[in-house]
């Protein structure tokens, strides 16, 4: 097992590195004046070539990227080129809005869908066909409209939670789960449906067993078979979607944050894209990654931990 | 652009404050003396450092840490703050403040003629757009703890607007360079507790702060909302207590109970013409050309339909808060397509002439749509450009395009001239220059009073004839606040400053 | 609650759903309304985009500053947009778009996809390994972040942000390709084809590609609706390109406008969930098709119904009248299953009679019905099934009409029930003695701690060496010998009546058979069990059954004691079955098995 996450996590670092470069060269080959733009709009041309000096944009591709790659390995991302604060600080004020509202996401698409996949793989008829149609419906309307009705019903009209805005935990935990909630449920959305619709092909898939036949000759209740083996038993596929949903959620916030106003990773990343605030851009693309890649981890631990042949081993 | 160079105006023209009338809706939050002030800021914080401050709504930023030298009131004439006096010697290059001396930093330096010095040399040395205010301090000079000397490479008749406002902030002189924590003598102070950089500043009452009574709110907490639809729901839903909204949501605030102010920061907007000397569209050097692009607008629609009706047709780029605004210049070209036609034809583009402008529909959709139309009209085809929004600028200052929409200026006639009109204004990328103007610039600078009115109106009048671009409109600016606050629009911020917001009388 | 059929018995539904399989695939899908109207709808949209010139005569570009957020009227049906621009011209015109983009998306995709899932599942190796590391490396990417570096540094193209989400989601068709093909390259006809000589294109296009097809076009259909739900999410961003008329687009400018005209909103996002909700469901009936099992069955009631009694002498069954020592009797069993256009009948008309200490051989080939007979004595058939009889008496009750909890107290209780294969039996994620000991203490309402110590002492009794070891073991860690032995201690544990085995030793090793065997007869010796053992191995028969039910084609074709079927067999079928099995198979010697008293002394 030792063996195995030391592997898994080399080749996740090797990921963060390829990913990241793919997107510095990206990021380089533009034809945008990034030093114009970060010196503003009233400098001379002057100060933008002294600008562009000092970020060593005049020299060649080849000699930044390899400086660009020693200092990011020393674990030192950079400053922003625009308000030259440095991007760990950024990416630490924006990863606590994100992580919340994208674990509060996957908890509740957890939740809801165990309930519904289950309840949909037992109950034949009506009740499976409209919980099948609801979720690819669900699966198939673009996230940020569910977003946008959200925050114009819930926050705007009825007032029940906040619209915008986002509370650090430490500040209030109340607060702190009122501010996420709206941001999760939307983002919970189309994920709650993906992982509902594969919840209940596993478990019908694990109903067929023949184990299941036996327990329930032992006169045990459908409702302990189900819940408990059949579940069981079921989860191990359900948490690799999971696992995959994550990388999904992750996309969804950049357009969450936007809609609920959150100063997350995703509205960081796409006003730092925009600007070509190349620091920026990569830091956040690596914290991604790497995150992505401590999720997976994550998932092939609870893999094995569901999976007695693999916990054995 | 909105943001820029908002300060500065000459006549001012308070605006009136709607009244905390209305029926009570009893939004949630409580800003009430001693209670917090929540505010939004669209743009967000560049940087501590008052050196690369930005202006515009930034300015809120660093309203409450940081006092300035001078106030203004709602005119535009300069009252007393940190500096108790000033007076200019007789060439308009040396001006001297006495300053106060009971004012101690919230690190417990004091606030002395050496800690304004610093400050003066440090921001103007900058590359913010503050910095580029106060670009003709030469040098700063200490006669005494409380009296300084500040000296100016050439006369800058806007200089004492400039430093009521971020120019004129000053930081204590241990923290002047990238400051990671503001330190000032404001009324507040940063609340490490409730600020998360980048999105969330709290700020606290600061205990000693000489002028209490001017800043009634214990707390202020000023979030950045660069989304106009958050912006909004957040108003609505009663997180905030102000923040600006765009034109086509007054109806919607006004629904929601929140109250709507205007304010006309001098900013005018329309068709710029950069390239004048004809260097990309030849036709652009030919003031017929020009004449007809002028004649070619249906100003009065674009402000009704595209602006909701919040901005006021005009054909030149001083404001009716200015020096030089003259009234009649603005009947000088009324809407006639015939007569743009004929102007073109008369110059010899009877069927019209290409040109490429920068596609700016994902900023200014409603703007670019009137733009094209209109000029599509009169036969100027217009092809789109497609770039990133955030390279509008930068290519504008590159002298990639010979025209496009914009909008900007300043209520001081000399900041618009800067901006605008002089050889080496921000906005003119081709560095245009027509020795009739330069020689009246040179005499505006060299006087005062009503001779220096009058050039101001005889250089306007010149603009306008030489059609040096194409004004729309002057923009007004919306900004909505909640019931629990009273807000007092100042025509010389775009935001209110925070100085101007108190509890809504109960 | 489903269980799909198990037994040979339905296999014929089965079959029936192979030979559908084979009919084509688009002949299935117009069988079932969700696919036709989701075609329609895709189909019409893609009608009104491509006919949007002769549709309207507005044009989709041309803003109109008079016409800014006109209301509906005959020139604007929908209205105009925040410049003025005809709502419906743009929706017409922005189909053009936006359909196009999705299949720039899809295009690249499969152009990327398709090729390195062929390449990689047919050659494997190490270019199969370098795509697949290749393959999980994009997939790690987290695509919007991705895009708007695309969008913001190199091109607002919609075009080309859909090529680089091709390239993103490119991993999911080639992983679908691959996977196809490995399971297809496995098969015979591949090997056949190679040996003819055919060189591997084409035995890639010939034998291949036919079978990647049908879940290319799912995932095609699914890469559409993805792109065009990215595109509306990238034009909410800001990213798109605002000028040219698509459906993201029009959703960007009714943001802008969300306060003065919502309704703007409403028609693309209308016709963007319209066209994604269409391609999701038709994925999903393509699926269901190609899966074969189009509906899932509805659940029948549990409870067994109302059949005729059996006339006299209809049956060679025996169904007694109740006596004292009768533990079951059935008469006129029968089970159907619902097949196309009609019923099929897997069980006939079956009668039985079991009395207590009594062990009951029923036996046939497979699909003779005997193992049907057996679950639908236990309640364990699938849903579908729909299950009669005359009479179901156990001990003299009626079992007939008993719903799901009554039988819930029978099962396990006082019916159990040892199955055939005993590893897949046996729930891997549990360790044995929590799955023995959640019935035993339902049923029999002791501690946990009691239900070990009964647990351990039967595991011991049914001849496992390490009562404790296996115990905490899981099932995966104990040999098919012992987890029969577990299954058979679970069946025993709450001292039933009557033990219903399905072919308790076929799946084992001919030396354990023998061992299990006598376990059985042991066990239902000492607890004076009536035993129903379903079996095909008259073998197993003679060495412990008491009487002996022939079944054949659904009905019982002869009943009689062991003695008197193997000394003189009546029916020509059972003749005939029990010479196949004497010339194939060495029979027990019936003598073996008749001396039980001292095999059961030995035992106990």
């Amino acid at each position: 097992m030792a063996v195995f996450l030391i592997r898994r996590l080399l080749a996740g670092i090797l990921l963060v590195i390829l990913v990241a470069s793919a997107t510095y060269i990206l990021l380089n080959y533009t034809g945008s004046d990034v030093a114009r733009n970060i010196v503003g709009e009233t400098a001379t041309p002057e100060q933008a070539l002294a600008k562009a000096a000092e970020l060593g944009l005049d020299r060649p591709l080849g000699a930044r990227y390899f400086d660009w790659l020693g200092t990011t390995l020393s674990g030192d991302l950079g400053k922003s080129w625009f308000n030259n604060v440095p991007v760990s600080t950024t990416l630490f004020n924006g990863l606590p809005v994100t992580l919340s509202i994208i674990f509060g996401a996957l908890i509740l698409s957890a939740l809801v869908s165990v309930i519904l996949g289950s309840l949909a793989a037992v109950r034949a008829g009506w009740f499976d066909k409209t919980v099948q149609a609801s979720a690819v419906l669900a699966d198939s309307i673009p996230g940020f409209l569910v977003a946008l009705v959200l925050a114009m019903v819930v926050a705007v009209n009825l007032g029940w939670l906040p619209a915008t805005g986002f509370v650090p935990f430490q500040r209030s935990a109340v607060e702190w789960l009122r501010s996420i909630t709206l941001p999760s449920v939307a983002l919970a959305f189309g994920a709650t449906a993906a992982t509902t619709l594969q919840l209940r092909g596993s478990m019908l898939d694990v109903l067929k067993l023949d184990y299941v036949r036996t327990l329930r000759s032992r006169g045990l209740s459908d409702r302990r078979i189900v819940f408990k083996h059949v579940l069981r038993n079921a989860a191990p596929p359900a948490v690799t979607v999971l696992s995959l949903q994550f990388i999904g959620l992750v996309g969804g916030a950049v357009i969450v944050e936007k809609v609920f106003g959150l100063r997350g990773i995703g509205s960081i990343a796409t006003s730092a894209a925009v600007q070509g605030d190349a620091p920026v851009v990569l830091g956040v693309v690596i914290v991604m990654v790497l995150i992505v890649v401590v999720v997976n981890l994550i998932a092939d631990l609870a893999y094995g931990w569901l999976n007695p042949k693999v916990r054995a081993e | 652009m909105k943001r820029k160079l908002i300060l500065a105006g000459a006549v001012s023209l308070a605006l009136a404050m709607s009244a905390c009338g209305g029926s009570g809706g009893a939004a949630s939050g409580g800003a009430k003396a001693g209670g917090t002030l929540n505010l939004a800021v669209s743009q967000s914080l560049k940087s501590w450092d008052l050196a690369e401050a930005s202006m515009g709504n930034a300015e809120q930023y660093y309203e409450p840490v940081f006092d300035a030298l001078l106030h203004m009131d709602a005119k535009g004439a300069p009252t007393a703050n940190l500096a108790t006096s000033w007076d200019y010697d007789a060439s308009l290059t040396t001006l001297t403040l006495k300053l106060r001396t009971d004012v101690k930093f919230s690190d417990g330096t004091p606030l002395d003629a050496e800690a304004v010095k610093a400050n003066l040399l440090h921001t103007k040395a900058g590359k913010g757009e503050a910095a580029a205010l106060i670009k003709a301090i030469s040098d700063v000079q200490v006669t005494n703890p409380s009296t300084v000397v500040v000296k100016l490479s050439t006369p800058t008749p806007s200089l004492l607007r400039s430093l009521a406002n971020v120019p004129g902030m000053i930081a204590s002189p241990k923290s002047l360079t990238s400051p990671q924590v503001p330190v000032g003598s404001g009324p507040y102070t940063l609340d490490a507790a409730t600020t998360t950089a980048g999105t969330e500043y709290g700020f606290v009452a600061n205990p000693n702060y000489w002028e209490k009574n001017s800043y009634p709110f214990e707390k202020v907490d000023i979030k950045t909302m660069s989304d106009p639809t958050a912006r909004t729901n957040a108003l609505l839903s009663g997180q905030l207590d102000g923040a600006g909204i765009s034109p086509d949501r007054v109806d919607a605030a006004k629904a929601g109970g929140l109250k709507v102010d205007t304010v006309t920061p001098g900013v005018v907007e329309g068709l710029y013409i950069w390239d004048k000397k004809g260097a990309i569209v030849p036709a652009l050097a030919d003031v017929r050309v020009r004449q007809a692009l002028n004649y070619a607008f249906d100003s009065a629609s674009i402000v009704k339909i595209a602006k909701k009706g919040l901005g006021t047709p005009t054909t030149q780029h001083f404001t009716s808060d200015s020096e030089a605004f003259v009234p009649e210049l603005d009947q000088t070209y009324k809407y006639d397509p015939a007569k743009a036609k004929a102007l073109l034809a008369e110059a010899g583009y009877a069927n019209g002439f290409d040109v490429v402008m920068p596609d700016i529909s994902s900023l200014f959709p409603e703007m670019q749509a009137a733009m094209v139309e209109q000029l599509g009209n009169v036969g100027v085809r217009v092809k789109l450009d497609k770039i990133p929004f955030d390279q509008f600028m930068p290519s504008i200052l590159a002298g990639k395009y010979a025209m496009s929409y914009f909008k900007t200026g300043g209520a001081d006639p000399w900041i618009a001239i800067q901006l605008i009109v002089s050889k080496q204004a921000t906005w003119n990328p081709f560095h245009y220059e027509d020795q009739h103007v330069t020689d009246l610039l040179s005499r505006i600078s060299t006087s005062t009073g009503s001779a220096q009115v009058a050039l101001y109106k005889e250089l306007n009048t010149y603009l306008v004839q030489q059609a040096w671009d194409a004004p729309w409109d002057v923009v007004k600016d919306v900004y909505a606040s909640s019931k629990n606050v009273q807000v007092t629009m100042h025509p010389f911020y775009q935001t209110p400053p925070l100085f101007n917001f108190k509890p809504a009388s109960q | 609650m489903t269980i799909p059929p198990i037994d040979g018995t339905v296999t014929a539904t089965a079959a029936s759903g192979e030979t559908a399989k084979r009919r084509h695939i688009v002949v299935r899908l117009l069988q079932d309304p969700v696919a036709i109207c989701c075609i329609f709808v895709l189909l019409l949209l893609t009608a009104a985009s491509v006919l949007a010139p002769f549709l309207t005569d507005q044009d989709p570009i041309k803003s109109s500053l008079a016409e800014t957020l006109a209301p509906m009227s005959q020139q604007h049906p929908l209205g105009a947009d925040g410049v003025g621009r005809d709502v419906v011209a743009r929706l017409l015109y922005g189909g053009q778009t936006s359909l196009a983009a999705a299949c720039v998306a899809v295009l690249v995709a499969f152009a990327v996809g398709v090729p390195a899932g062929l390449f990689g599942g047919y050659y494997r190796g190490r270019a199969d390994a370098i795509l697949a590391w290749a393959s999980n490396f994009i997939m790690a990417v987290p695509a919007i972040i991705i895009l708007l570096v695309v969008m913001a540094a190199v091109s607002q193209s919609t075009y080309v942000a859909m090529a680089v989400l091709g390239l993103i989601v490119s991993p999911s068709v080639y992983r679908l390709v691959r996977a196809s093909v490995v399971s297809v390259r496995e098969e015979l006809f591949v090997d056949a084809a190679k040996v003819s000589g055919l060189s591997d294109a084409r035995i890639m296009r010939r034998h291949i590609l036919p079978v990647v097809q049908a879940p290319s076009i799912i995932q095609a259909a699914q890469i559409f609706g993805v792109s065009i739900g990215i595109q509306a999410g990238i034009a909410f961003l800001g990213l798109g390109s605002p000028t040219e008329a698509s459906w993201g687009a029009m959703l960007n400018d009714a943001f802008a406008n969300i306060y003065s005209a919502p309704l703007l909103l409403l028609w693309p996002a209308l016709i963007i969930c319209m066209t994604t909700a269409s391609l999701a469901l038709l994925a999903n009936s393509l699926r269901d098709s190609l899966s074969g099992s189009r509906r899932r069955p509805t659940r029948h009631s549990d409870r067994v119904r109302d059949g005729a009694p059996s006339s006299e002498g209809s049956a060679a069954g025996d169904f007694a009248e109740v006596a004292d020592d009768v533990l079951l009797a059935v008469d006129n069993l029968k089970v159907d299953y619902p097949v196309d256009g009609g019923r099929r009948t897997v069980v006939d008309g079956v009668s039985l009679t079991v009395r207590r200490g009594q062990v009951l051989g029923l036996v046939g080939e497979s699909g003779s019905g005997k193992s049907q007979t057996a679950f639908s004595l236990l309640g364990l058939l699938p849903p579908e099934a729909r299950v009669s009889a005359g009479r179901l008496l156990f001990d003299g009750a009626e079992m007939k009409g008993l719903g799901r909890s009554a039988m819930n107290r029978l099962r396990g209780k006082r019916i159990a029930y040892v199955p055939q294969e005993p590893m897949s039996n046996l729930d891997p994620s549990f360790t044995i003695g929590s799955q023995l000991a959640e019935p035993v203490r339902q049923h029999m309402k002791v501690s946990a701690k009691e239900a070990k110590a009964l647990l351990l002492g039967l595991l011991e009794r049914v001849g496992i060496n390490d009562p404790a070891r296996v115990y905490s073991s899981y099932p995966h860690q104990i040999s098919g010998g012992m987890a029969q032995r577990v299954l058979i201690a679970g069946a025993i544990s709450c001292d039933p009546d009557l033990l219903i085995a399905d072919e308790p030793t076929t799946a084992l090793d001919v030396t354990v058979q023998a061992e299990i065997l006598d376990l059985i007869r042991s066990l239902q010796a000492e607890r004076n069990m009536g035993v129903i053992l379903v079996t095909h191995d008259f073998g197993v028969v003679a060495d412990i059954c008491d009487r002996v039910a022939v079944m054949h084609t659904g009905k019982i074709v002869e009943t009689a004691s062991v003695k008197e079927l193997f000394s003189a067999p009546q029916d020509a079928y059972t003749r005939m079955l029990l010479s196949s099995t004497l010339e194939d198979a060495t029979p027990r010697s019936p003598l073996k098995s008749m001396p039980k008293l001292p095999k059961r002394a030995q035992t106990a």
